[in-house]
């Protein structure tokens, strides 16, 4: 079930609806059984997936609560660690490895014939894989109390609004929000929940599913396309891919808070960094602080030299692009952002600015500089093989012949970059992400106007699934 | 504070919309139907009425029978080429019943077939059907939903809405409105008997190496019949015999010799082709046409399947003459009878 679904609208209005009569026990059960319909309209034989995953943790949680033997407390993390990472490596990349290694094996002359499993991929799998694991990696580390209420947990596990993209919640932010009472809805969490819902579908539908047409007629025809429409095209899909995912997190976060929980902030107006690294902070959070606190902190971080340093980065960033997806184009992208931060980290010097802070317009260029780069990287991301990049990517550098200036592509390409900073720009000026609630009323009028048309323009077409379900 | 949010949330609605009003006569309407060629087809058999013959097939069909130079020939003085480029019989069954039966209501229906389209293995047209059936204007012939018939019941309301489709495309509504124009809604130039005359003037070239590659590589990467596409036809005599209509089957005239050069076993499958469509006349006893002497003439063709003006007049005047041989006096036949339902037959 798709956020941007009638489904969707109706799941939400009646959870909503019957949540305000509830008791917290009981409003948790409705969130629980609306979160499995919601998966399970997807596809019902995964659930149980998410049952193992619920079951394992919350008991693996439970015995270590109980256990002060430091090797049995191991041992569980262990347990946790295989079912989890061996659920998610059996869907995700058995096929990848298998295939991989039969193209090494005959490029060595060995004929390998492995059997061919036709796995599907189960939506959110790395989502919730990575959620549930926080949690028994910070009760290892008595970060966190075992949880008792199997109830609370399995809607830890399976909350709906960010069970198949995220935001990759921590259990210690998240779960504690389940075993206490929620607070009441008030004016002010209404408009802003709502908001957010709002701006959400307004990036997706508006910026990422008007964009994708052009993005994948361009990358179909990557061989051939000039190189103004293939330029176009990239700029298209960083908006495209911006859009969708960053709106599905606003969704995500709003649903949320209209039913009284605080979601993580997955995206801080990323493409106004002034480096790659302000980018890392500001894109996809969830999962890279995740990927910061549970694989490159335990590495050794950066506290065992320079070299070590650039080590653990490479490491971190190469195994972030393969959770992205079981194929090496993400590895590469994975392995481009690890050296753009490698290399911004030996150059960089100290600012006091935060990343938060507002852009001077003297950022222009280290922006626009920042954004090329990770434009760049998005070309092996979007692109369904090597060949296919690299057909982009000779395209732009040998400036392919054009036949003239793509203005199918430009006429949208232009309008969405340009929401894009508005919204970017408000949300960073006042600091909060409902920041156009702050705009004068007639102003907010106008914007809301302008939003609403502008959804109800591109609506209804044939609903494009989120991009990072597939992850 | 609340007024002013909506008094600024109404400017902005009520700009577009009156935006949309002005625009809207410049422009051309909502797309209901696959595309534009078929939208303007199912606008032409809307305000046709009754007709005495149609001809249902792909474009080698369309471009190449004109009903006009048939009237000449023949006592059906009536005609509509109901014909739809870059289809298969699959698709051809599901408009005949849709729209083309039940609307015009023919005596007689000439069923024109070419190795192209009886293709079963053909990738490049298997798209066709897929595009056909969810189309708003077919689900709208029997009340079933579709977001473009809620687009015309709020578009009463609202020309935004209504001509939403188009704004959609912003480049194509600026080239329209300066040019009158754009590639991008290309015009469908349609006899009032619904041919296609876009392959007219067209003088034979001979095809280059690179065309056949292509040619070979798409449409005929490889080759087989009697599967789905001729079922398919089998359907559609059953279909029309069963309202009272007469069926016949026209072998349509191609290249054959510089066809079978990119077919994948050169003249025999052109002769599977042949046998094929033999059987459909044996099966039901129905008329099967072959203009023999006109394959392989290129100066009746625009391209290896397609009839130009020439050969269109001669195709189109031998066809009369044997429509008034074979069926001299008129017949009963039951009219405007849609199914119930629409078949959403789905291609393996």
């Amino acid at each position: 079930m798709a956020f941007n679904s009638v489904q969707y609208a109706v799941l939400l209005a009646v959870v909503f609806g019957l949540y305000r009569l509830l008791r917290r026990r009981e409003q948790n059960l409705v969130l629980l059984v609306a979160s499995y319909v919601f998966y399970g309209f997807w596809d019902w034989r995964f659930l149980s997936l998410l049952w193992v995953s619920t079951l394992v943790d919350f008991s693996v949680g439970k015995r270590m609560g109980s256990s002060k033997d430091p090797g049995a407390r191991k041992r569980l993390l262990q347990v946790s660690m295989a079912v989890n990472l061996g659920i998610l490596g059996f869907f995700k990349y058995f096929g990848f490895f298998a295939d991989s290694a039969r193209e090494l094996l005959e490029t060595l002359g060995i004929q390998a014939d492995f059997a061919t499993l036709h796995i599907v991929l189960p939506v959110g799998i790395s989502f919730y894989t990575f959620q549930t694991m926080s949690y028994t990696i910070d009760v290892y580390r008595r970060e966190l109390e075992p949880s008792d209420d199997l109830l609370s947990f399995a809607v830890f596990v399976a909350f709906f609004p960010q069970l198949v993209a995220g935001p990759i919640e921590r259990a210690k932010r998240l779960l504690p929000q389940f075993l206490a009472d929620r607070p009441k809805l008030t004016g002010v969490d209404l408009a802003s929940g709502l908001l957010l819902i709002f701006i959400g579908l307004f990036k997706k539908v508006v910026i990422a599913d008007a964009l994708a047409p052009f993005v994948q007629e361009t990358f179909d025809a990557a061989g051939t396309a000039g190189w103004m429409q293939l330029l176009v095209a990239v700029y298209a899909f960083s908006l495209q891919i911006y859009g969708d995912f960053s709106g599905y997190s606003s969704i995500a976060r709003g649903s949320a808070r209209l039913l009284g929980f605080d979601l993580m902030v997955n995206f801080n107006q990323p493409y106004l960094s002034r480096n790659i690294t302000q980018f890392w902070r500001t894109w996809h959070i969830s999962l890279s602080t995740w990927l910061r606190d549970y694989l490159y902190i335990p590495l050794g971080g950066s506290r065992q030299g320079a070299v070590a340093t650039q080590r653990n980065v490479m490491v971190t960033m190469l195994l972030g692009g393969l959770w992205h997806g079981a194929a090496w184009t993400f590895v590469v992208w994975g392995g481009l952002h690890g050296l753009y931060l490698v290399v911004h980290r030996r150059f960089r010097h100290g600012s006091d600015r935060s990343e938060s802070d507002p852009p001077r317009w003297s950022d222009v260029p280290a922006v626009l500089v920042t954004f090329h780069l990770v434009a760049l990287s998005w070309v092996f991301f979007r692109a369904d093989s090597f060949a296919q990049a690299w057909d982009v990517l000779t395209g732009l550098a040998t400036a392919r012949h054009a036949d003239g200036i793509p203005y199918g592509g430009l006429a949208l390409v232009v309008p969405a970059g340009l929401a894009v900073i508005f919204i970017d720009l408000v949300q960073r000026r006042t600091r909060r992400h409902e920041g156009l609630l702050q705009l004068p009323a007639f102003a907010q009028g106008l914007v809301y106007g302008a939003f609403f048309m502008a959804i109800v323009l591109f609506s209804g077409q044939e609903v494009v699934p989120f991009l990072y379900f597939q992850f | 504070m609340r007024r002013s949010l909506i008094l600024g949330f109404l400017a902005v609605v009520l700009l577009l919309e009156g935006g949309a009003r002005l625009l809207a006569p410049h422009i051309p309407g909502q797309l209901l139907w696959d595309n534009q060629f078929t939208q303007d087809k199912a606008d032409q058999i809307g305000r046709a009425g009754q007709v005495d013959v149609v001809f249902v097939g792909s474009s080698v069909v369309n471009a190449g029978i004109d009903s006009g130079f048939v009237a000449e020939k023949s006592r059906f003085s009536s005609g509509y080429n109901a014909g739809i480029p870059s289809t298969t019989p699959s698709t051809w069954r599901a408009w005949s019943r849709d729209l083309v039966w039940p609307d015009l209501c023919p005596e007689v229906v000439v069923i024109g077939i070419s190795i192209r389209d009886y293709n079963d293995a053909n990738p490049g047209i298997s798209y066709d059907l897929r595009e056909y059936l969810p189309s708003a204007g077919r689900l709208g012939l029997y009340g079933q939903f579709s977001w473009a018939s809620l687009e015309q019941q709020v578009g009463r309301f609202s020309t935004f809405v209504r001509i939403r489709s188009r704004l959609r495309e912003p480049e194509n509504v600026a080239r329209y409105l300066v040019w009158g124009r754009t590639p991008g809604w290309p015009v469908t130039v349609l006899t009032d008997g619904g041919r296609f005359q876009g392959f007219d003037a067209n003088v034979y070239q001979v095809p280059t190496q690179a065309g056949l590659d292509q040619l070979a590589e798409g449409a005929f990467v490889d080759f087989s019949v009697g599967g789905n596409e001729d079922r398919a036809v089998r359907a559609m005599i059953q279909d029309a015999k069963g309202l009272g209509m007469r069926v016949v089957v026209v072998r349509m005239p191609t290249l054959n010799e510089e066809l079978s050069v990119v077919l994948p076993d050169g003249m025999a499958d052109v002769r599977a082709f042949e046998e094929a469509v033999d059987q459909l006349g044996a099966d039901y006893n129905i008329p099967v046409l072959r203009y023999a002497d006109m394959d392989d003439d290129p100066q009746l063709f625009s391209d290896l399947y397609h009839l130009n003006l020439f050969g269109t007049e001669l195709l189109s005047r031998r066809l009369g003459s044997d429509l008034e041989r074979f069926f001299p006096e008129p017949t009963e036949h039951l009219c405007g009878i849609r199914p119930a339902e629409p078949e959403m037959a789905n291609r393996p």
